[in-house]
């Protein structure tokens, strides 16, 4: 009988450990394939000087593939350098071209919290800084040719 | 005559006792479960740990190449008129000789893009960093190289020398454990040093923080000039 409360001591710990892994996991593989795609998106901008509409809804449609994402959760800027800094950021439009040498900057978050954000802070924090999402940046200075 | 016997016995034969008991081994099934669950938890941290580093250091890996991408774009206009009013090579290539990069503004830019995709500051890892700008010139290169030891320019033979010169630079740094050499020239095909102005960045074993260990990247980027007229 004392080994089975043994048991009942032990395995929840095992389980919890496990699971917390797994939820990792799930976080850090999502985590990378939006980096890459906001990575992706960026390449092309820097490459092309433009994101069309149509590679826009491509990008929102896979996001949404992996977590919930608003088109609020989906930041574009252009900006400009100046003596060497990005400077005078302002929002951009897909469609829109860029000239070389300006700056693009792509910034994507999730609206919906991950499950390991959930277990790691026991649910959704009402402070929002609490919470972990998915969250990807890239800024670019366009070099497409003329 | 009397004698005593003292029999002394040994701790762990109580503990098998216990153990070895019909009547519960509830202390055995603790021990192996107890360690069980540390070697779990110890594989698993040490894959999260090395996950996490991975991730950031692939982040910062991409972020150096949008930072050098960035740097490249500012040629010296004033100092480049000669170059640039030279179209073409004897060879009826677009000419790249003579044009030279702004080397503070291009500075500037790489700081300010690392800044804007992963805020770091490049003044905390000046230790480690070395910086370094090439223009070809009629007859050999121009180069500027820039360390925490301070800046150093001069002429050379030719672009393939560039390499010699970052790792002879990076003696300067000190030693920090390990030895680094950049291998620029390795295969002809694909990384030969073409006949442009080019923009370099070394940082050595730059540390990246894990889930309870930081481990070290060194990184390598660099980078030709694309000029239009």
């Amino acid at each position: 009988m004392s080994k089975i409360i043994s048991f009942i001591v032990i395995v929840p710990f095992m389980v919890l450990l496990i699971y917390k892994s797994i939820l990792f996991y799930e976080f850090e593989t999502k985590q990378r394939y939006i980096k890459d795609m906001a990575d992706n998106v960026s390449y092309k901008v820097k490459i092309t000087g433009i994101l069309t509409p149509e590679e826009y809804d491509e990008f929102f449609s896979r996001l949404n593939k992996v977590s919930r994402f608003e088109s609020y959760s989906i930041i574009f800027q252009k900006g400009r350098y100046v003596d060497g800094e990005a400077t005078d950021w302002s929002s951009y439009s897909p469609g829109s071209t860029l000239d070389r040498g300006q700056a693009f900057m792509i910034f994507v978050k999730s609206a919906d919290v991950p499950l390991y954000s959930r277990l790691h802070n026991g649910g959704v924090m009402s402070s929002d800084e609490k919470n972990l999402h998915f969250i990807a940046k890239a800024q670019c200075r366009i070099e497409k040719d003329y | 005559m009397r004698r005593i016997f003292i029999l002394l016995q040994k701790p762990s034969v109580e503990l098998k006792k216990i153990i070895n008991s019909s009547e519960g081994g509830a202390f055995s099934v603790l021990m192996i479960g107890l360690t069980g669950l540390l070697v779990l938890a110890t594989v698993l941290f040490s894959i999260i740990d090395l996950s996490i580093y991975s991730y950031k250091k692939r982040v910062i890996a991409s972020t150096i190449d949008y930072a050098v991408s960035a740097a490249i774009q500012e040629i010296d206009i004033e100092k480049s008129r000669a170059g640039l009013s030279k179209a073409f090579s004897k060879e009826g290539q677009v000419s790249m000789i003579g044009i030279f990069l702004n080397e503070e503004k291009a500075d500037r830019a790489f700081t300010s893009t690392i800044m804007g995709n992963v805020g770091i500051d490049i003044e905390s890892i000046n230790e480690d960093l070395i910086r370094l700008a090439a223009s070809p010139l009629e007859y050999g290169i121009y180069y500027s190289i820039k360390d925490k030891n301070g800046l150093e320019t001069g002429n050379a033979d030719s672009m393939d020398r560039i390499e010699n010169i970052l790792n002879d630079r990076m003696g300067g740094l000190g030693d920090k454990g390990d030895t680094h050499t950049v291998y620029v020239n390795g295969n002809i095909a694909t990384n030969s040093l073409e006949q442009r102005p080019y923009y370099m960045v070394f940082i050595r074993d730059y540390e990246i923080d894990g889930l309870f260990s930081n481990r070290k990247a060194t990184f390598v980027c660099f980078k030709a000039a694309k000029i239009y007229r």
